[in-house]
């Protein structure tokens, strides 16, 4: 009898629990939203419905943007975006942003891209690489806009030269899918306090940066801090190929079975430059070892000089761990006196940029906003909300108003000097199957884990696999 | 009457020795890299923090959105455990005692549902957001709460099935001579002779729903539905990890999980021992 009480009662218990429950959750997601906005500073649909300037004709129109962030209150390279969201708002009180973290997690937001993409769930705007957008051009999920702003003169002449081409690089020719918004300088981060101590100059030259080297060593500092488990942190080295003479044709005959890696001079001679690097001692003895966050530190700590890198993580370097701004210099890498190209070289590129998902041709009113607010993103103004954010824009800015870092003005030079510019690290240059090892190889050579020779043989088996 | 198994040899206390470190230098090192800088922690692994600065811990509390996150955790708990006890219990039983179906058949239905324990859960993953996104669950709790419950059967199901078969048959005879109806024997008879295999199993769920991290980073978009198993990623970033915040996050995150299991383990233990001597 007491059992039959006891279960009974239990039962009871479970089902009031559910019950509660069941109203918890009704009320929770109404607390989780002003959790968020809370967080955000982001008028969301109850505040531009209740703003006073709304015109009472104007349909109310909302768009969904998905940030690369954790959350909006302490963010890394995506703020600009909420802030351009807030103004346009401001500007548009009909239109409500949506503005939905994924993650800052490579990993995490990379998955929940491809999520989207393959149920056609991609937001309004989707801030993105380029690597993707072939894909989902040719599955549809996201928007072709050459016809919407390709033609609007106004809007394209807002673009750095070959902006908008880079991006779009993979796509079929006359589409416009990304709309690009940040500009990348692949190049080399120098100790200048280090680099006074000895008395040597920032190397321009490959001769000058192995008498760095030297000095370096000598004085038991290390000289380029290197990461070997991730291996795409090899930002300074692309640049290596380029001012070796390899072109685009010359990626093209490798993919076709012409040309074999071994053959290919401009290759050969830059891993053998990575290999006398590493042979001279440049590196940390674990670069094998260690991570881009390691190596990193060993830089901001002063305990090596140099650390190749690339702007995007310079501008991203979050507030309290960027003191290195202060006293380092920045430059485009060593040039080659063997090198096959007239004057000095670097590396711009365009990946990150604003996609547009094919959810927002639902409504056009829905799809007039989103381009609206891609135009005013564009726009001088939006060009200054991302400038003030401290990040190297696609766009045509007047820089000389804005209080910089010596490092942010060195980077910031990196995009106005006149060299000769290859806008594409060389592996995009290869097909998905064909540049799979190349960060791979090349770390592995700096890391002396592979000789130049396995290195070529790694990368001609990935060619010859697809033969 | 003793037997070898009381007084175990040095070789075994060794071991047993050996494998204790082994387990606890993980969760130690996890604590030490809590209490250090992310500098000292690239720059000196392997050591003992020099001192002991609780200032991630404040900083990770601070920067992690901890109630909501609990919140959405004991919400995803208080719905799905007791439906998983509840179905899970009622189809064990079906399988072990219902005398509708043949042995054979029997045996192939607890087959069928071990099968699930064999298909690796990631496989799943693309199916089951695709589902989620046609019925509209997707980004709610709701879409990890239905789908955690079917995980978890093949497991609940196998255990109970184990424990149902170690009752005695003669038990429920003389209940049903007595006059039982089948939900007395369900709830009279059944119910309180598993109730450690339950409570094993309910510990075991609710690990894995506090733990249950690959569902909810597939499902969960945004950032007001996150669990809290997702808190530690919290401090990865595009191009740097905030391993000191990182480490403080997961030593918050395994802390009620530790208490839960200290608390229960002689339930784990009885449980999971119970039904392997048929009587």
């Amino acid at each position: 009898m007491k059992k039959t009480k006891a279960s009974r009662f239990l039962a009871m218990l479970l089902a009031l629990l559910m019950i509660l429950s069941l109203a918890a959750c009704t009320s929770g997601v109404k607390q989780n939203e002003n959790v968020s906005a809370a967080e955000s500073d982001v008028k969301e649909a109850e505040a531009s419905a209740s703003a006073p300037a709304a015109d009472q004709n104007e349909k109310q129109v909302e768009f969904e943007i998905w940030l690369t962030e954790n959350d909006l209150t302490n963010m890394q390279g995506m703020g600009w975006i909420v802030e351009a969201a807030n103004a346009y708002m401001e500007k548009n009180p009909n239109v409500s942003i949506k503005l939905t973290c994924i993650s800052q997690d490579p990993g995490t937001y990379g998955e929940k891209w491809k999520l989207g993409a393959s149920t056609n769930t991609l937001p309004d705007i989707l801030p993105t690489t380029f690597g993707y957008l072939k894909d989902w051009a040719e599955a549809g999920v996201i928007v072709n806009l050459a016809d919407d702003l390709g033609k609007d003169a106004s809007f394209m002449e807002r673009f750095n030269p070959g902006a908008i081409e880079c991006v779009n690089s993979f796509c079929p020719e006359g589409t416009i899918y990304g709309i690009p918004y940040k500009a990348e300088t692949f190049g080399w981060l120098y100790n200048k306090n280090l680099f006074e101590q000895y008395e040597l100059e920032i190397p321009e030259t490959w001769e000058e940066l192995l008498h760095c080297v030297e000095v370096f060593k000598e004085n038991r500092i290390i000289p380029i801090a290197q990461a070997g488990i991730d291996a795409w942190a090899v930002w300074g080295y692309h640049p290596f190929f380029t001012r070796y003479g390899l072109t685009y044709e010359m990626a093209q005959q490798i993919q076709n079975g012409e040309l074999r890696y071994e053959d290919c001079e401009p290759i050969v001679k830059a891993f053998e430059r990575m290999d006398e690097l590493a042979k001279a001692g440049a590196f940390n003895e674990d670069a094998y070892a260690i991570s881009h966050a390691q190596a990193m530190a060993l830089y901001t700590e002063g305990k090596a000089a140099m650390y190749s890198t690339y702007s995007g993580i310079v501008a991203d370097t979050p507030d309290g761990e960027d003191t290195f701004k202060e006293w380092s210099a920045y430059n485009r890498g060593p040039e080659f006196a063997d090198g096959a190209l007239d004057g000095p070289s670097g590396l711009r590129n365009y990946s990150w940029n604003l996609a547009v998902g094919s959810v927002a041709k639902s409504d056009p009113d829905r799809y007039a906003a989103v381009l609206d607010f891609l135009r005013f993103c564009a726009s001088e103004e939006g060009t200054a909300i991302q400038v003030s954010f401290g990040q190297p824009v696609a766009t045509k800015f007047d820089y000389s108003n804005v209080a910089l870092s010596p490092l942010e003005k060195d980077i910031q030079a990196s995009f106005t000097e006149d060299y000769i510019s290859s806008l594409y690290a060389f592996s995009v240059w290869f097909g998905a199957p064909y540049r799979k090892n190349y960060c791979a190889v090349m770390t592995g050579v700096l890391t002396q884990q592979i000789t130049v020779e396995e290195a070529l043989a790694t990368l001609q088996a990935d060619a010859d696999a697809q033969h | 009457m003793q037997n070898k198994f009381d007084h175990p040899g040095i070789v075994s206390r060794i071991l047993v020795l050996f494998i204790v470190i082994l387990t606890i230098i993980p969760v130690l090192w996890l604590v030490f890299l809590s209490f250090k800088s992310n500098t000292e922690i690239m720059l000196e692994p392997l050591t003992i923090p020099k001192i002991l600065d609780w200032a991630n811990y404040k900083y990770a509390l601070e920067r992690i959105p901890f109630l909501n996150m609990l919140k959405n955790t004991m919400f995803q708990i208080v719905i799905a455990l007791p439906l998983e006890l509840a179905f899970s219990f009622l189809a064990a039983f079906a399988i072990s005692r219902n005398r509708a179906i043949t042995r054979k058949l029997r045996g192939k239905l607890r087959t069928f549902f071990v099968c699930g324990l064999i298909i690796p859960s990631s496989v799943m993953l693309y199916p089951i957001f695709y589902i989620m996104t046609k019925i509209h669950l997707i980004n709610t709790s709701w879409s990890v709460i239905l789908v955690q419950i079917g995980w978890a059967m093949p497991l609940s199901i196998m255990n109970l099935v184990n424990a149902i078969d170690a009752i005695p048959d003669s038990l429920e005879e003389a209940a049903i001579l007595d006059g039982s109806s089948i939900w007395d024997l369900l709830f009279q008879v059944y119910l309180p002779l598993i109730k450690p295999a339950i409570a094993t199993l309910a510990i075991i769920l609710f690990l894995g729903l506090w733990n249950n991290f690959l569902l909810c980073k597939t499902l969960l978009i945004g950032v007001e539905t996150r669990t809290i198993s997702m808190a530690a990623v919290y401090f990865k970033g595009e191009f740097s990890v905030d391993y000191a915040m990182m480490a403080a996050a997961s030593v918050i995150l395994i802390g009620p999980q530790l208490a839960v299991y200290c608390a229960m383990q002689k339930y784990i233990i009885s449980g999971s021992v119970a039904g392997a001597v048929k009587g």
